[in-house]
């Protein structure tokens, strides 16, 4: 993997506000979905909840794996033009994968952390209001954001199988 | 094979299947361009043109016939050497500019370099050359949508430029701009042509463009006829 490539795709990612936000905001959810689900499972041993966030986070990094590809088709085929290999290309795939997936985690950490804040505000005043237990469990959440983490390869492969179609003849199609 | 020719080619033909039917795209070309040379092939849209561009610059294959860019048998390059030998030999310039919407000029400009061993240092301080060398230095820090069209042809001017290419190919840079900003755009490629030493294959349908041309050829149904 080309490290230049990969920082500067982490800058093309954040630049493309609209996608990048959206993405975040999905995987945002879907990470902490699936660490309440996963905690559901380890106390009443019911699956089902876990199973289907893990489906949604494939489908997720399937479709977003098909959108990037699409949206970059010219792109890849100008880059290839100018030289670029498929090991360059898919540098640029990884980096927005992976930035969205640790933004989504840092997002669930900062909703985790003023959740408990709030919990042991409001205890200490002498539990006049009661909110339960954190809304995350340490341990199933770091364990679900390098889960997600490991799905996004589906998503690279998916990316990197697209692109590996487009012919750089493609740079000089008239639109 | 003498080293003043930077493409040769030789007894090229490229076929289509399109269904049941066989089209030929180009018949039986033959062809050198000198080096330093600013050569331009004219001829009407689906004339071939753009097929000729492909070849030439060993995006696409021949039929039958070879073609030699800068002393290299396109047929006998392995696929996997090809991004290498562009990166190392050759520029291009498209029609629609194709610069990638989230990069700045500066970054548009040194993407052809990214994936090379250079510092980016290196290419950063080849990048601004180019960049004061189009006329773009101040704009050096906008993004594409944030540039006119013929600022657009300007940058990509300067990617094209970055590798020092042996070779330049252009497909129809004019195409997308109004005649005063086109024509501003074939003199600075005629201006780099002379000062970079770079070869300019320039494909478009625009006859005010052949006047700038050390040698023109023309296309029609697939064949080629050298004029001047």
């Amino acid at each position: 993997m080309n490290f230049r490539i990969f920082l500067k795709s982490l800058k093309l990612a954040v630049r493309s506000r609209k996608r990048f936000v959206l993405f975040v905001a999905i995987y945002a959810i879907l990470i902490g979905f699936t660490t309440i689900f996963a905690n559901i499972v380890y106390k009443t041993g019911n699956g089902w909840g876990v199973i289907g966030s893990l489906i949604s986070t494939v489908g997720t990094a399937v479709v977003y794996g098909l959108l990037l590809s699409g949206y970059r088709k010219m792109q890849v085929a100008t880059l290839r033009c100018l030289g670029w290999d498929f090991s360059n290309i898919q540098s640029l795939f990884i980096g927005e994968l992976i930035l969205v997936t640790v933004v989504a985690f840092l997002v669930d950490l900062e909703i985790a952390i003023h959740q408990i804040g709030l919990i042991y505000y409001f205890t200490g005043l002498a539990g006049i209001v009661q909110l339960g237990e954190p809304l995350f469990q340490p341990f199933w959440f770091f364990l679900t954001f390098f889960i997600t983490l490991g799905i996004q390869c589906i998503g690279i492969y998916v990316a990197y199988y697209k692109m590996k179609k487009v012919k750089p003849m493609e740079a000089l199609r008239k639109v | 094979m003498s080293i003043n020719e930077v493409i040769i080619a030789e007894d090229v033909s490229k076929e289509y299947r399109r269904g049941h039917e066989i089209i030929v795209a180009i018949k039986k070309l033959n062809l050198k361009i000198k080096r330093g040379e600013f050569f331009v092939i004219a001829g009407p849209s689906g004339s071939g043109k753009t097929t000729l561009l492909n070849i030439l610059s060993g995006l696409d294959k021949p039929t039958t016939g070879r073609i030699i860019l800068d002393g290299l048998d396109t047929n006998m390059i392995d696929e996997k050497q090809f991004p290498k030998i562009r990166r190392e030999r050759v520029g291009f310039i498209f029609q629609n500019w194709n610069l990638i919407d989230g990069f700045t000029a500066i970054e548009n400009v040194e993407a052809a370099m990214w994936p090379s061993e250079l510092s980016n240092k290196v290419i950063e301080e080849r990048a601004l050359t180019l960049l004061r060398m189009v006329d773009l230095i101040e704009r050096k820090d906008h993004r594409p949508k944030e540039l006119s069209g013929g600022e657009q042809q300007r940058v990509a001017i300067a990617r094209a430029l970055i590798n020092h290419p042996k070779v330049v190919f252009a497909d129809e840079p004019t195409g997308n701009l109004d005649s005063k900003t086109g024509e501003s755009i074939i003199k600075l490629l005629k201006e780099l042509n002379k000062k970079e030493g770079v070869t300019m294959i320039v494909v478009t349908h625009d006859e005010s463009i052949l006047k700038f041309a050390d040698r023109v050829a023309r296309i029609k149904d697939g064949i080629l006829t050298i004029e001047s």
